[in-house]
């Protein structure tokens, strides 16, 4: 990220290649088009450069990073709000990502699906938490709150998941696991 | 023996190396329970989504396109220690220009308590916008919270500190000291922007507040210095509403710029 700051290119080819996988994964979800979660992506690649700055050299790059992924996020969500984006099938970033995590795509989509019904601030924490690996303290740094209130977000989340597979009869049918 | 309640207590904490590989009896736990075991491995599994080649490269080549050595903004504390010579300078500035007739005539703990209270305030406020300027910084609360909690604290002391009488005219004295105070806030405004100008904020309704805020401090020194009606209820409407109406404004237009960027985003 220094490297980035002082204009290196090989070090900013780098950087966009490991942390976008990432940074897709969380502005995607399960509810959008590949060609609209990369747009998104790229919008969020251009704020991060507005603010490379921004960066403080020695702290962590996540909670920046998906700082910014976040404000990209809700502010996509926001102009489009108008459009209909559970239209289009969870599948399409799956399919058309090779060499996406391929090991079982339909638990891991089910799953995907019952984050979807939880309150948006909860799914942000289980997604930030989940996606990019952060520490509870990072996510409050990224998403501007509290440990304390992300903890109880995650924490009501879980449950409200563990609820959900209990009542549904999941992980049901492919009991071979 | 772990429950269903403890799991997800755990998963809470653990970082993503505790995910992959959960300790021991944690695993003992998942292995019997289908529910928390699909709720581990989905939280365990990042699913990093591979994007296209191409998305990659259009996205490289329009960072290196642009690519510039950027000099990283200073320390927290360094734009905090900023803010206070800012609000220090203007308030001292301002004091100079409409007197301090006031001071000589409060008693020592009206004077100075006020002031200290009014400095750590400033200080507290110059730190969390030091903290907005840069996406995911440490942030104890929102603006709400700040204002709310600043002027609190200030009005608690205004109604221990001084008489709780209202003698007649009050009210339009009231009015005349918030006008004064909003009005001699402004001048802190032009180098609070300059200030900030060199940020990132995601919210410039946050950052509007506090700069608003911080501004409002500086009105309310000075009616502090130069006011000599001494009664809590006036303090409170009269002064004290100063910072509040400013950090009012300043959150206004910050949502005014928010909206505009949008607009600008949406046409691009
Ligand atoms: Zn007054």
């Amino acid at each position: 990220m220094q490297k980035y700051q002082q204009a290196d290119p090989v070090a900013t080819a780098e950087l966009v290649r490991t942390l976008s996988p990432m940074l897709l994964r969380f502005l995607a979800g399960p509810i959008q088009t590949r060609a609209h979660a990369e747009d998104m992506l790229q919008e969020c690649w251009l704020r991060v450069h507005k603010a490379r700055h921004t960066y403080r050299p020695g702290s962590p790059v996540l909670p920046w990073i998906f700082a910014i992924a976040r404000y990209t996020r809700v502010d996509a969500y926001r102009r489009r709000s108008s459009i209909d984006r559970r239209e289009l099938p969870s599948e399409d970033l799956e399919t058309a990502a090779p060499g996406a995590a391929e090991p079982e795509p339909s638990t891991g989509l089910d799953l995907w699906r019952l984050v979807g019904e939880l309150p948006d601030s909860q799914q942000e924490v289980v997604k930030l938490l989940k996606v990019s690996g952060m520490s509870l303290e990072e996510v409050a740094r990224a998403t501007g709150g509290t440990v304390g209130s992300v903890k109880q977000k995650a924490h009501r989340a879980y449950r409200k998941l563990r609820e959900m597979l209990e009542q549904r009869g999941f992980p049901g049918g492919g009991g071979a696991r | 023996m772990h429950d269903c309640e403890s799991i997800a207590q755990f998963l809470e904490r653990a970082g993503a190396a505790e995910r992959a590989a959960p300790p021991e009896p944690i695993r003992a736990h998942l292995e019997q329970c289908p529910h928390c075991r699909e709720l581990w491995r989905f939280m365990a599994d990042a699913e990093p989504a591979a994007l296209t080649p191409q998305a990659e490269e259009r996205i490289t080549q329009t960072l290196l396109g642009s690519l510039q050595a950027v000099r990283p903004l200073p320390s927290r504390t360094m734009i905090a220690l900023a803010f206070m010579a800012v609000f220090l300078a203007v308030s001292a500035l301002t004091v100079a220009l409409v007197g301090w007739s006031s001071a000589q005539a409060m008693t020592t703990l009206q004077l100075l308590g006020m002031l200290a209270a009014i400095l750590v305030s400033a200080g507290l406020t110059g730190f969390w916008l030091s903290g907005e300027m840069a996406p995911g910084e440490k942030r104890w609360t929102g603006p709400g919270g700040l204002c709310a909690g600043s002027l609190a604290a200030l009005g608690t002391l205004i109604l221990v500190l001084f008489p709780w009488e209202a003698p007649p005219g009050w009210l339009a004295i009231s009015i005349k000291c918030f006008r004064a105070g909003f009005v001699l806030s402004l001048p802190a405004v032009a180098p609070l922007v300059w200030l900030l100008r060199r940020g990132f904020p995601l919210s410039w309704g946050a950052v509007g507040a506090g700069a608003g805020l911080l501004a409002g401090m500086v009105g309310f020194l000075m009616l502090h210095m130069e006011c000599r009606f001494y009664s809590a209820p006036h303090i409170v409407l009269g002064h004290l509403t100063a910072p509040l109406a400013a950090a009012g404004v300043g959150y206004a237009l910050g949502k005014v710029i928010e909206a505009y960027q949008r607009s600008r985003a949406a046409e691009a």
